[in-house]
């Protein structure tokens, strides 16, 4: 028998769920000790503006994307997830005169197997990001970073994650990566992480990184700790990158950031430090708005400013303004 | 004719609520604990939580820089202005070096000591040249210092600035930027760091010279002058096979540093209590210390952030995966302490004299009949002389964010005391252990052991014309031995709570079965949990918030126990299958398997034993780990149990005491004892004092773990026989403590907060139009000033915060109130008993007789809030009881306790 459809308006900014703006929830908690499916859908819809001035002089951007994600459940430790981006974004008043941009991409495509809220053991395959790192960063699809290198793109390959005990969770994946522009060749990626749970506050954890390349040609290490208080939250990553063929240099990045939630308003603050490249201060203020009562709206504005570290330092800033509209709805079999 | 409507409304409305408020209750009454000042039981003697003197005396050399950066981030940002350095270098060997410091130590009753320091003098140091390629160096260290240390509270510093001024208020608060970090920052911040800059720079003229400026210290304050010093010549022993060691394990560019040091370092200091109005008290002590010392430091100091700012030299970061010292040395002192009442003219002149080292005159009416002392107004307490040896232990690792440190020290020695009674002499042994994890996030977690052994003794002559100690004990005083745990975690969860009874349990072998069980998580905040997380990505599970234990608040604990000198012996003749047997118990081992183990020594046995050796290197780092030294203690206690009963002679008893009390495992040696002792008399008391921290929108679950934890406050657990008053050796310890910081207990029975009770009386319209609720607060003081004097009263009002992260002062006042009449008091009966005086004080908080900026308690009763009051009182305006907090909720003219 079909159960009745549930539909959830998430009412709050989440961010329990990565940056989604709005979340599904379960109705009914005995779902997952039944062997019956379910199913979730959420979706942001972002316009942005973007004013620049720095090294390439004064041009400002429209943007204005949105981001897709949902799951299948055939049972609570079967399911199919979906992550799609998409956005466009249109560039007045540069050197190169006007320019108009569109990025698509399937970020995630995966079968899990398991359930991370019920199983000691569970793993993806697919198009996955590997275990590495926090990589917790501002304004990830409004403003390009010069760190994103330091942490992965999704890439075909599998994952698995195991309980080694209550309170230390061991992470391992494998990837045929094809991101040239990451890790400048095609090569097999090997990678791990530890996280440790402690009570400290409302629960923090420490994470350790290693990945390589099969080739050994490039290693990354990292280290980093985040940690809840209440509805705030607050992260420290460090990450070091090395080469084969460079033994005696290496690329390293620091990253702070935190989120003060006190409703309807929230502050997120980020310092990022690429060693001999650059840093980064990023101050954002969101405001929940009440637009539509069926979908959650937050109004954003943020300044950040950047210091690249060259024979003559070089100061960039951005302001950004949007708005972002989210959606959730949940299914579930509530006959089983 | 709108906002009368408007108005109109808004009157029927708050009258409909507060009408609804009133038909259930707009009145909470909370009751506090009151411990007379004067009454200094056993207890509290045991339960300062202060530094403790010994182990910061005996092994304050190299632990001092990982002391200081326990509070790293608030030192680095904020406090290290106060602390300063200046050298001034006269060759490549000589300096002239002087200082500032101001420690900040918290007390067990909610002020702090503040010790300022100024010291000034030369250094020498000198580059002796190699020894086997080792670098061999000298060093003296020589200084004078003076010292201003002082207990203080909120209170106090509110009522200083009332005095002062507002020109030097001003000063005091560095323009108003103390109260501004006071109001942004986390409660680790402590504003007594950094008040009274323009105090803190005339510490070095502070000494009183004379009677005037010594009656013109403020009460309970304590200043000491001396000379102290530090010879010392090291060899780094580090060589170059431990540095190339260092190059095979990478250890980047951490320091590694292996100095092994003789020394010899002295102290001369006079110190002065200012008791009371006209009472000082006046200490000499002389400190000497020969020995040897050798240390294992891997570590390196960090500046991070520096480029941010140009003039900053960045945030120090210290990293010591590896803090490891070893001290040997034999400790002489002397001490010395006299009270002067300087409303007599003979004290004066001893006093005076005494302040400038001559302390004869004080000497001599120290001899006289004590019936004189009223007349010539100087009172002798004692004189002592201890020699000791003593070994100390520190281990500790540091990672800036995160630091755990543990020191431990075993002393053992003769100790002459000269008290009114006459002469008496003690062989004394002691080990301290304090363990201190300290974390940025909820701050320190303080445990400490203290296992002290007595034993009254006599000098004889023999016929060689040889000194010899002969037993003195008698029922005044016994051998005995005695055994505290103390612990103090301003930030405990469920499983911490449980895990700290569990220690307490263990130490005291009393079951503690009537504290509340609290759940360790809240159910509903898991469904909560379980419901927004189940569809979440499972790759974004690094940002999955997880289920924690149920934070609740502040909890210290104590437990104390007595062992006689005749309980030992009865345990030690026990067959030995019961010391295996009890040990095993305490580690939490099969019992039956190690006691048969003991009679037939197996591989387990000697995988144990082998095991206590291979865990040693992570002890170095201080990773205890769980691993039970079963077999190490077991051969340790079998041999002192052996000999204990047939030793006699005084030296020979203590030589076996130092073997017992010679452990790394404190709380397990003194459970053996207690599982041992069973059906022998062994007095026991266990205390636990909780503070829970409720917040307004906590689950009904986690609402209710606060509950239980509330239960833990003020419970006492006792063995059927009482704990033994102070003895006489006790009693001498007991004075000394005066001296230290916050150790001072005021001589004069002061007000003494019993009750705070609160009421919300119906709306009120004032002369201007503006609606409020009427907020009351009764107070009831025990020892309450006399007649119709008014009682001073210290309220803070802060806004509650969840998990206190942030101090959120609302306003601050010192108010001067009246007592209420007998008929006007409707509070109800105190808790107090009959004999004992109380008075009960009202004062309206808002309102038109309110307090002065009292806007934000209007803006509270009307639209809601949760507040906390912090309320301390005093009969001068001086002297201020502990602080007392009251957390409540006002919402719809209705009044809940938090």
């Amino acid at each position: 028998m079909i159960g009745r459809l549930g539909i959830f308006l998430a009412l709050s900014i989440s961010f329990l769920a990565g940056q989604s703006l709005a979340s599904c929830r379960l109705s009914r908690l005995e779902w997952m000790e039944q062997n019956s499916w379910g199913s979730c859908l959420q979706a942001d819809i972002s316009l942005f503006s973007k004013n620049y001035s720095g090294e390439n002089g004064k041009h400002a951007s429209g943007l204005a994307w949105s981001e897709v994600y949902g799951s299948v459940f055939a049972r609570p430790w079967l399911s199919l997830h979906l992550k799609a981006f998409g956005g466009r974004t249109d560039t007045n008043g540069t050197n190169q005169g006007d320019d108009a941009t569109w990025n698509r991409t399937t970020e995630q495509f995966f079968l899990q197997m398991g359930h991370p809220l019920q199983s000691q053991v569970y793993g993806a395959v697919g198009r996955v990001p590997l275990p590495f790192g926090i990589n917790d960063v501002l304004g990830r699809h409004s403003l390009d970073s010069r760190a994103e290198g330091f942490w992965d793109r999704s890439a075909t390959g599998t994952r698995i994650s195991f309980l080694i005990r209550e309170d230390l969770r061991g992470e391992f994946g494998a990837a045929w990566t094809d991101e040239e522009d990451v890790f400048n060749s095609r090569a097999e990626v090997l990678s791990g992480r530890l996280t440790k749970l402690t009570d400290l506050l409302n629960g923090t954890k420490l994470v350790a990184s290693y990945q390589a390349l099969t080739d050994n040609s490039l290693r990354k290490y990292g280290l980093g700790t985040i940690v809840y208080h209440d509805e705030n939250r607050t992260s420290l990553e460090w990450v070091r990158l090395t080469y084969r063929d460079k033994l005696d240099d290496f690329q390293q990045v620091f990253r702070l950031v935190h989120r003060q939630v006190a409703h309807p308003v929230s502050w997120d603050f980020q310092y990022e430090d690429i060693r001999r490249d650059s840093y980064r201060l990023s101050l954002q203020v969101n405001r929940e708005l009440p637009l539509v009562d069926w979908s959650p709206c937050t109004l954003t504005g943020g300044v950040h400013y950047e210091r690249l570290r060259r024979a003559k330092a070089v100061h960039q800033g951005y302001l950004l303004l949007g708005l972002t509209f989210g959606l959730a709805t949940s299914l579930i079999d509530e006959g089983a | 004719m709108t906002r009368c409507i408007q108005f109109a409304s808004f009157i029927w409305v708050n009258f409909a609520l507060n009408s609804l408020a009133f038909g259930q209750s707009s009145e909470i009454i909370k009751d506090f604990k009151v411990e007379s000042s004067k009454s200094v039981s056993t207890f509290e003697a045991m339960n300062r939580i202060v530094e403790n003197r010994a182990l910061a005396s005996g092994l304050a050399s190299g632990v001092n820089s990982l002391n200081r950066t326990v509070d790293s981030l608030m030192e680095a940002l904020f406090y290290s202005v106060m602390d300063q350095a200046f050298k001034s270098e006269f060759s490549d060997n000589v300096a002239l070096s002087s200082s500032y410091q101001r420690e900040v130590h918290g007390t067990s009753i909610g002020s702090y000591a503040v010790i300022d320091t100024f010291r000034l003098g030369p250094d020498f140091f000198k580059d002796l040249g190699k020894i086997k390629g080792l670098p061999l160096t000298f060093s003296n260290q020589t200084n004078l210092f003076i010292t201003n240390a002082n207990l203080r509270s909120d209170a106090q510093r509110k009522a200083e600035g009332q005095r002062n001024g507002f020109w030097r208020e001003l000063l005091n608060n560095w323009i108003g930027i103390v109260p501004f970090l006071t109001t942004i920052l986390p409660p680790s911040f402590n504003p007594e760091e950094l008040y009274d800059p323009l105090g803190y720079l005339a510490t070095p003229f502070l000494f009183p010279r004379d009677v005037t400026e010594a009656l013109e210290m403020p009460l309970g304050t304590v200043r000491s002058y001396g000379l102290a010093g530090t010879t010392q010549f090291s060899i780094d022993l580090k060589g170059r096979v431990l540095g190339d060691l260092q190059e095979t394990l990478n250890f980047g560019d951490l320091d590694l540093k292996v100095p092994f040091s003789l020394f010899r370092d002295g102290e001369h200091r006079i110190s002065i209590l200012r008791r009371d109005e006209n009472e000082v008290w006046l200490a000499l002590s002389e400190v000497r210390r020969m020995g040897q010392s050798i240390n294992f430091d891997l570590r390196k100091n960090y500046s991070a952030l520096q480029q941010l700012v140009k003039w900053w030299t960045g945030l120090p970061i210290l990293i010591a995966p590896i803090d490891f010292g070893l001290q040997n040395a034999e400790n002489i002192r002397m001490d010395e302490l006299f009270g002067f009442d300087l409303r007599e003219k003979k004290a004066q002149e001893a006093f005076t004299k005494a302040l400038h080292g001559d302390f004869q005159p004080a000497r001599d009416y120290g001899e006289k009949a004590k019936s004189e002392v009223k007349e010539h107004g100087v009172h002798f307490h004692f004189r002592r002389f201890s020699t000791k040896s003593e070994n100390g232990l520190r281990q500790g690792r540091s990672f800036y964010v995160a630091q755990s440190q543990r020191q431990s020290l075993l002393g053992a020695g003769e100790t002459h005391t000269i008290d009114n009674q006459g002469e008496f002499y003690t062989l004394d042994a002691e080990f301290l252990m304090q363990d201190r994890d300290w974390d940025v996030l909820v701050g320190p977690e303080t445990t400490e052991f203290r296992h002290r052994l007595s034993i009254p003794v006599r000098k004889e002559r023999t016929e060689n014309d040889k000194e010899r100690y002969v037993l003195a004990t008698d029922a005044e005083n016994p051998l005995y031995m005695t055994a505290t745990l103390k612990l103090a975690d301003d930030f405990v969860d469920t499983l911490e709570v449980q895990n700290i009874e569990e220690l307490f349990r263990l130490y005291s072998g009393l079951p503690l079965e009537e504290l509340p069980r609290i759940p360790i998580r809240a159910k509903d905040v898991e469904a909560k949990l379980l419901s927004q997380q189940a569809f979440a990505n499972p790759m974004d599970e690094i940002k999955r918030r997880e289920l924690t234990p149920t934070h609740l608040g502040k909890l210290a604990g104590y437990a104390h126990l007595y062992f006689s000198h005749d309980l030992m012996l009865a345990i030690a003749r026990l067959p030995i299958d019961q010391l295996w047997n009890s040990l095993a118990v305490a580690f939490k081992v099969d019992p039956l398997f190690w006691s048969q183990e003991a009679e037939n020594p197996g591989f387990s046995y000697y995988a144990n034993w082998f095991g206590s050796y291979l865990v040693s290197p992570l002890r170095l780092m201080n990773i205890q780990g769980n691993f039970p030294d079963l077999v190490l203690e077991a051969r340790r206690l079998k041999s002192a149990f052996w000999k204990l009963p047939r030793v006699t002679e005084p030296l020979a008893i203590l030589d076996v005491y130092r073997q017992i009390l010679d452990t790394t495992h404190p709380a397990q040696l003194i459970r053996t004892f207690v599982q041992m002792s069973r059906g022998l008399p062994l007095p026991i008391a266990v205390g636990f004092t909780a503070n829970p921290q409720a917040k307004g929108d906590d689950s009904p679950d986690v609402k209710n773990a606060k509950v239980a934890f509330g239960k833990f406050d003020d419970r006492v657990f006792s063995s059927p026989w009482p704990i033994p008053s102070l003895k006489r050796d006790q009693s001498v310890e007991e004075k000394l403590a005066h001296f230290d910081a916050g150790g001072h207990t005021s001589s004069k029975s002061t007000p003494l907060l019993s009750r705070l009770s609160l009421h919300l009386d119906a709306f009120i319209v004032d002369s201007e139009g503006h609606l409020f609720n009427l907020l009351v607060a009764d107070f009831t003081a025990r020892n309450p000033p006399r007649g119709k004097d008014p009682l001073h009263v210290y309220l803070r009002v802060e806004q509650h915060s969840p998990l206190n992260l942030g101090r959120f002062v609302l306003g601050e006042e010192l108010v001067e109130v009246k007592p209420l009449s007998l008929a006007e008091s409707t509070t109800g009966p105190s808790l107090l008993k009959d004999d004992e005086p109380s008075t009960t004080y009202r004062l309206s908080l808002n309102g038109p007789q309110g307090l002065k900026n009292s806007g934000y308690l209007d803006e509270a009763t009307l639209k809601g809030a949760s507040l906390d009051f912090i309320v301390s009182v005093s009969e001068n305006g001086e002297d201020w009881s502990p602080e007392q907090t009251m957390s409540f909720r006002v919402e719809n003219g209705l009044l809940t306790k938090l």
